[in-house]
Protein backbone atom coordinates (compact mmCIF):
# COMPACT_ATOMS: atom_id res chain seq x y z
CA UNK A 1 0.00 0.00 0.00
CA UNK A 2 1.74 3.13 -1.61
CA UNK A 3 1.00 6.11 1.21
CA UNK A 4 3.45 9.09 1.74
CA UNK A 5 2.79 12.08 4.23
CA UNK A 6 4.05 15.18 3.91
CA UNK A 7 4.09 17.31 7.16
CA UNK A 8 3.32 21.10 6.33
CA UNK A 9 3.02 23.33 9.23
CA UNK A 10 0.25 23.06 11.49
CA UNK A 11 -1.39 20.20 8.80
CA UNK A 12 -0.49 17.57 6.56
CA UNK A 13 -0.96 16.23 3.49
CA UNK A 14 -1.18 12.14 2.45
CA UNK A 15 -1.45 10.69 -0.87
CA UNK A 16 -2.59 7.89 -1.62
CA UNK A 17 -0.66 6.36 -4.49
CA UNK A 18 -2.79 3.72 -5.61
CA UNK A 19 -5.45 3.10 -8.20
CA UNK A 20 -8.18 0.86 -5.87
CA UNK A 21 -8.83 1.79 -2.68
CA UNK A 22 -11.11 -1.38 -2.03
CA UNK A 23 -11.62 -4.45 0.27
CA UNK A 24 -7.99 -5.81 -0.37
CA UNK A 25 -6.02 -2.95 0.61
CA UNK A 26 -8.78 -1.56 3.25
CA UNK A 27 -7.14 -2.61 6.50
CA UNK A 28 -3.83 -1.91 5.05
CA UNK A 29 -5.07 1.44 4.37
CA UNK A 30 -5.93 2.08 8.00
CA UNK A 31 -2.66 0.79 9.61
CA UNK A 32 -0.82 3.18 7.58
CA UNK A 33 -3.11 5.64 7.96
CA UNK A 34 -2.27 5.71 11.86
CA UNK A 35 1.07 4.89 11.50
CA UNK A 36 1.77 8.11 9.14
CA UNK A 37 -0.33 10.39 11.33
CA UNK A 38 0.23 9.43 14.82
CA UNK A 39 3.30 11.35 15.23
CA UNK A 40 1.97 14.53 13.41
CA UNK A 41 -0.62 16.89 14.90
CA UNK A 42 -3.30 18.97 12.85
CA UNK A 43 -5.22 18.41 10.40
CA UNK A 44 -5.04 16.14 7.41
CA UNK A 45 -5.50 16.62 4.12
CA UNK A 46 -6.29 12.85 2.42
CA UNK A 47 -5.41 13.34 -1.41
CA UNK A 48 -7.27 10.75 -3.61
CA UNK A 49 -6.79 12.23 -7.15
CA UNK A 50 -4.54 8.68 -7.79
CA UNK A 51 -7.65 6.63 -6.67
CA UNK A 52 -10.54 5.80 -9.51
CA UNK A 53 -12.44 3.25 -7.45
CA UNK A 54 -13.44 2.95 -3.64
CA UNK A 55 -15.77 0.13 -2.50
CA UNK A 56 -17.97 0.19 0.40
CA UNK A 57 -14.71 -1.04 2.47
CA UNK A 58 -12.66 1.58 0.94
CA UNK A 59 -15.37 3.98 2.25
CA UNK A 60 -15.35 2.21 5.71
CA UNK A 61 -11.68 2.75 5.87
CA UNK A 62 -11.71 6.22 5.19
CA UNK A 63 -14.29 6.64 7.84
CA UNK A 64 -11.84 4.85 10.37
CA UNK A 65 -8.89 7.12 9.39
CA UNK A 66 -11.36 10.20 10.23
CA UNK A 67 -12.28 8.50 13.78
CA UNK A 68 -8.42 7.85 14.25
CA UNK A 69 -7.28 11.24 14.23
CA UNK A 70 -10.01 12.22 17.31
CA UNK A 71 -11.73 15.31 18.03
CA UNK A 72 -9.24 17.85 17.66
CA UNK A 73 -7.63 17.31 14.16
CA UNK A 74 -9.83 17.06 10.81
CA UNK A 75 -10.02 14.75 7.78
CA UNK A 76 -10.37 16.89 4.85
CA UNK A 77 -10.56 15.12 1.38
CA UNK A 78 -9.14 16.24 -2.39
CA UNK A 79 -9.02 15.02 -5.81
CA UNK A 80 -11.93 13.15 -5.81
CA UNK A 81 -11.97 11.08 -8.90
CA UNK A 82 -15.83 10.85 -10.65
CA UNK A 83 -16.12 7.33 -9.35
CA UNK A 84 -15.05 7.94 -5.66
CA UNK A 85 -17.18 11.48 -5.65
CA UNK A 86 -20.10 9.28 -6.62
CA UNK A 87 -19.64 6.80 -3.95
CA UNK A 88 -19.16 9.83 -1.30
CA UNK A 89 -22.53 11.55 -2.63
CA UNK A 90 -24.38 8.18 -3.02
CA UNK A 91 -23.93 7.66 0.85
CA UNK A 92 -24.02 11.53 2.06
CA UNK A 93 -20.03 10.87 3.12
CA UNK A 94 -19.66 14.35 1.30
CA UNK A 95 -21.67 16.36 3.82
CA UNK A 96 -18.90 14.96 6.63
CA UNK A 97 -15.78 15.84 4.87
CA UNK A 98 -14.35 18.85 3.66
CA UNK A 99 -13.85 18.16 -0.35
CA UNK A 100 -10.97 20.06 -2.05
CA UNK A 101 -10.83 19.91 -5.82
CA UNK A 102 -6.79 19.15 -5.27
CA UNK A 103 -3.91 19.79 -3.00
CA UNK A 104 -3.78 23.47 -3.92
CA UNK A 105 -7.06 24.33 -3.35
CA UNK A 106 -7.17 22.55 -0.20
CA UNK A 107 -3.94 24.59 0.72
CA UNK A 108 -5.61 27.87 -0.46
CA UNK A 109 -8.40 27.41 2.00
CA UNK A 110 -5.90 26.91 4.07
CA UNK A 111 -4.53 30.39 3.51
CA UNK A 112 -7.92 32.09 3.14
CA UNK A 113 -9.30 30.93 6.54
CA UNK A 114 -6.39 32.51 8.49
CA UNK B 1 -18.01 -3.27 -31.76
CA UNK B 2 -20.57 -1.54 -29.31
CA UNK B 3 -23.32 -3.41 -26.98
CA UNK B 4 -25.76 -1.34 -28.72
CA UNK B 5 -25.04 -3.58 -32.17
CA UNK B 6 -26.46 -6.62 -31.40
CA UNK B 7 -30.38 -5.04 -31.99
CA UNK B 8 -31.78 -7.00 -28.88
CA UNK B 9 -29.42 -9.98 -29.42
CA UNK B 10 -27.51 -11.24 -26.66
CA UNK B 11 -23.60 -11.19 -26.84
CA UNK B 12 -22.00 -12.74 -24.12
CA UNK B 13 -19.23 -10.65 -23.13
CA UNK B 14 -17.33 -11.87 -20.21
CA UNK B 15 -17.39 -14.98 -18.77
CA UNK B 16 -14.45 -15.55 -15.73
CA UNK B 17 -13.90 -17.83 -12.70
CA UNK B 18 -12.25 -16.20 -9.68
CA UNK B 19 -11.16 -17.21 -6.51
CA UNK B 20 -13.11 -15.53 -3.73
CA UNK B 21 -10.63 -13.16 -2.36
CA UNK B 22 -10.18 -9.64 -2.50
CA UNK B 23 -7.37 -9.82 -4.47
CA UNK B 24 -8.96 -11.73 -6.52
CA UNK B 25 -12.04 -9.52 -7.23
CA UNK B 26 -10.35 -6.75 -7.76
CA UNK B 27 -8.01 -8.54 -10.83
CA UNK B 28 -11.46 -9.69 -12.19
CA UNK B 29 -13.22 -6.39 -11.93
CA UNK B 30 -10.19 -5.02 -13.93
CA UNK B 31 -10.59 -7.50 -16.56
CA UNK B 32 -14.18 -6.40 -16.69
CA UNK B 33 -13.50 -3.10 -16.98
CA UNK B 34 -11.13 -3.53 -19.82
CA UNK B 35 -13.50 -6.03 -21.46
CA UNK B 36 -16.49 -3.61 -21.20
CA UNK B 37 -13.93 -0.49 -22.80
CA UNK B 38 -13.33 -2.64 -25.23
CA UNK B 39 -17.07 -3.12 -26.38
CA UNK B 40 -17.39 0.31 -26.32
CA UNK B 41 -19.52 0.39 -22.85
CA UNK B 42 -19.53 4.24 -21.37
CA UNK B 43 -17.94 5.47 -18.94
CA UNK B 44 -21.20 6.07 -16.51
CA UNK B 45 -22.15 2.31 -17.46
CA UNK B 46 -18.42 1.10 -17.19
CA UNK B 47 -18.35 3.15 -13.28
CA UNK B 48 -22.29 1.60 -12.40
CA UNK B 49 -20.51 -2.12 -13.30
CA UNK B 50 -17.36 -1.64 -10.88
CA UNK B 51 -19.83 -0.31 -7.88
CA UNK B 52 -22.39 -2.87 -8.28
CA UNK B 53 -19.91 -6.27 -9.03
CA UNK B 54 -17.33 -5.10 -5.99
CA UNK B 55 -20.35 -5.15 -3.62
CA UNK B 56 -21.82 -8.24 -4.88
CA UNK B 57 -18.44 -10.02 -5.03
CA UNK B 58 -17.36 -8.69 -1.49
CA UNK B 59 -20.49 -10.07 -0.03
CA UNK B 60 -20.16 -13.23 -1.41
CA UNK B 61 -16.28 -12.80 0.20
CA UNK B 62 -17.49 -12.02 3.50
CA UNK B 63 -20.60 -13.59 3.71
CA UNK B 64 -20.96 -16.88 1.60
CA UNK B 65 -17.64 -18.29 2.34
CA UNK B 66 -16.58 -16.56 5.73
CA UNK B 67 -14.21 -19.80 6.41
CA UNK B 68 -11.71 -17.83 3.90
CA UNK B 69 -8.91 -18.54 3.03
CA UNK B 70 -10.51 -21.75 1.32
CA UNK B 71 -8.93 -23.14 -1.74
CA UNK B 72 -12.02 -24.33 -3.60
CA UNK B 73 -14.16 -20.87 -2.80
CA UNK B 74 -14.59 -19.59 -6.35
CA UNK B 75 -17.12 -16.99 -7.80
CA UNK B 76 -18.56 -17.45 -11.34
CA UNK B 77 -19.07 -14.42 -13.31
CA UNK B 78 -21.09 -14.71 -16.42
CA UNK B 79 -21.55 -10.82 -18.35
CA UNK B 80 -23.50 -10.28 -21.78
CA UNK B 81 -24.74 -7.36 -23.46
CA UNK B 82 -27.89 -6.37 -25.12
CA UNK B 83 -29.86 -3.45 -26.47
CA UNK B 84 -30.47 -2.29 -23.75
CA UNK B 85 -27.63 -3.03 -21.33
CA UNK B 86 -26.01 -5.63 -19.21
CA UNK B 87 -26.91 -8.96 -17.76
CA UNK B 88 -25.09 -9.85 -15.20
CA UNK B 89 -25.11 -13.25 -13.21
CA UNK B 90 -22.83 -13.87 -10.31
CA UNK B 91 -22.77 -17.72 -8.79
CA UNK B 92 -20.86 -19.32 -6.01
CA UNK B 93 -20.91 -22.39 -3.86
CA UNK B 94 -20.89 -20.72 -0.17
CA UNK B 95 -23.52 -20.53 2.20
CA UNK B 96 -26.83 -19.39 1.39
CA UNK B 97 -28.05 -15.39 2.15
CA UNK B 98 -30.45 -15.46 5.29
CA UNK B 99 -34.37 -16.25 4.55
CA UNK B 100 -36.61 -13.15 4.39
CA UNK B 101 -36.15 -9.54 1.91
CA UNK B 102 -33.57 -8.29 0.50
CA UNK B 103 -31.41 -6.00 2.19
CA UNK B 104 -33.04 -2.33 0.76
CA UNK B 105 -31.83 0.79 -0.42
CA UNK B 106 -31.73 3.05 2.59
CA UNK B 107 -27.93 4.07 3.34
CA UNK B 108 -26.90 4.13 6.81
CA UNK B 109 -27.44 7.70 8.90
CA UNK B 110 -24.81 10.12 8.48
CA UNK B 111 -24.70 13.12 10.97
CA UNK B 112 -22.10 15.55 10.15
CA UNK B 113 -22.06 16.41 13.85
CA UNK B 114 -20.92 13.87 15.23
CA UNK B 115 -17.69 12.00 13.72
CA UNK B 116 -17.35 9.55 16.29
CA UNK B 117 -21.26 7.83 15.64
CA UNK B 118 -20.38 7.83 12.05
CA UNK B 119 -20.96 4.72 9.93
CA UNK B 120 -17.89 2.43 8.84
CA UNK B 121 -20.08 -0.37 7.03
CA UNK B 122 -23.73 -1.16 5.97
CA UNK B 123 -22.96 0.68 2.31
CA UNK B 124 -22.99 -2.61 0.06
CA UNK B 125 -26.24 -3.60 0.12
CA UNK B 126 -27.42 -0.26 -0.42
CA UNK B 127 -24.74 0.49 -3.37
CA UNK B 128 -25.67 -2.20 -4.70
CA UNK B 129 -29.00 -1.83 -5.09
CA UNK B 130 -28.93 1.51 -6.31
CA UNK B 131 -27.04 0.95 -9.23
CA UNK B 132 -29.07 -2.27 -10.24
CA UNK B 133 -32.27 -2.79 -11.95
CA UNK B 134 -34.34 -6.47 -11.66
CA UNK B 135 -32.32 -7.81 -9.06
CA UNK B 136 -32.78 -11.35 -7.58
CA UNK B 137 -31.18 -14.16 -5.81
CA UNK B 138 -31.97 -17.76 -5.83
CA UNK B 139 -30.07 -21.46 -4.22
CA UNK B 140 -30.20 -24.01 -7.13
CA UNK B 141 -28.30 -27.06 -6.56
CA UNK B 142 -26.23 -26.04 -3.92
CA UNK B 143 -25.39 -22.59 -5.91
CA UNK B 144 -26.51 -19.11 -4.67
CA UNK B 145 -27.58 -17.15 -8.03
CA UNK B 146 -27.44 -13.48 -7.69
CA UNK B 147 -28.67 -11.65 -11.01
CA UNK B 148 -29.16 -7.92 -11.76
CA UNK B 149 -29.01 -5.85 -15.15
CA UNK B 150 -27.51 -2.42 -15.35
CA UNK B 151 -29.38 -0.27 -17.72
CA UNK B 152 -27.13 1.55 -20.45
CA UNK B 153 -28.54 4.76 -19.58
CA UNK B 154 -29.90 4.63 -15.87
CA UNK B 155 -31.86 8.13 -15.45
CA UNK B 156 -33.15 7.33 -11.89
CA UNK B 157 -29.68 7.32 -10.64
CA UNK B 158 -28.01 10.93 -11.85
CA UNK B 159 -24.74 11.60 -10.48
CA UNK B 160 -24.90 14.90 -8.88
CA UNK B 161 -22.15 16.41 -9.37
CA UNK B 162 -22.57 19.86 -7.71
CA UNK B 163 -22.84 17.87 -4.80
CA UNK B 164 -19.31 17.52 -4.04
Amino acid sequence: MKMRFEACGSFGFLSVDESRLDASVAIQFKDRFRDLTQDASGDVILDLSRVDFLDSSGLGAVVAARKILGAGRRLELAGLTLPVAKVMTLTQMHTVFPIHADLDAARAARTDAR
Amino acid sequence: MSIQDTQGLRRRLVNLRFAASGAAVREALMTVDATLAAAGAVEDLRMRAQIALAEACNNIVEHAYPLAPDPDAQIRLDISGDAGGLQITLRDRGRSMPEGPLPGRTFPCVDPENPDTLPEGGFGWPLLRTMTRALSISRQNGQNILRFRLLLADRTNPVDENAV
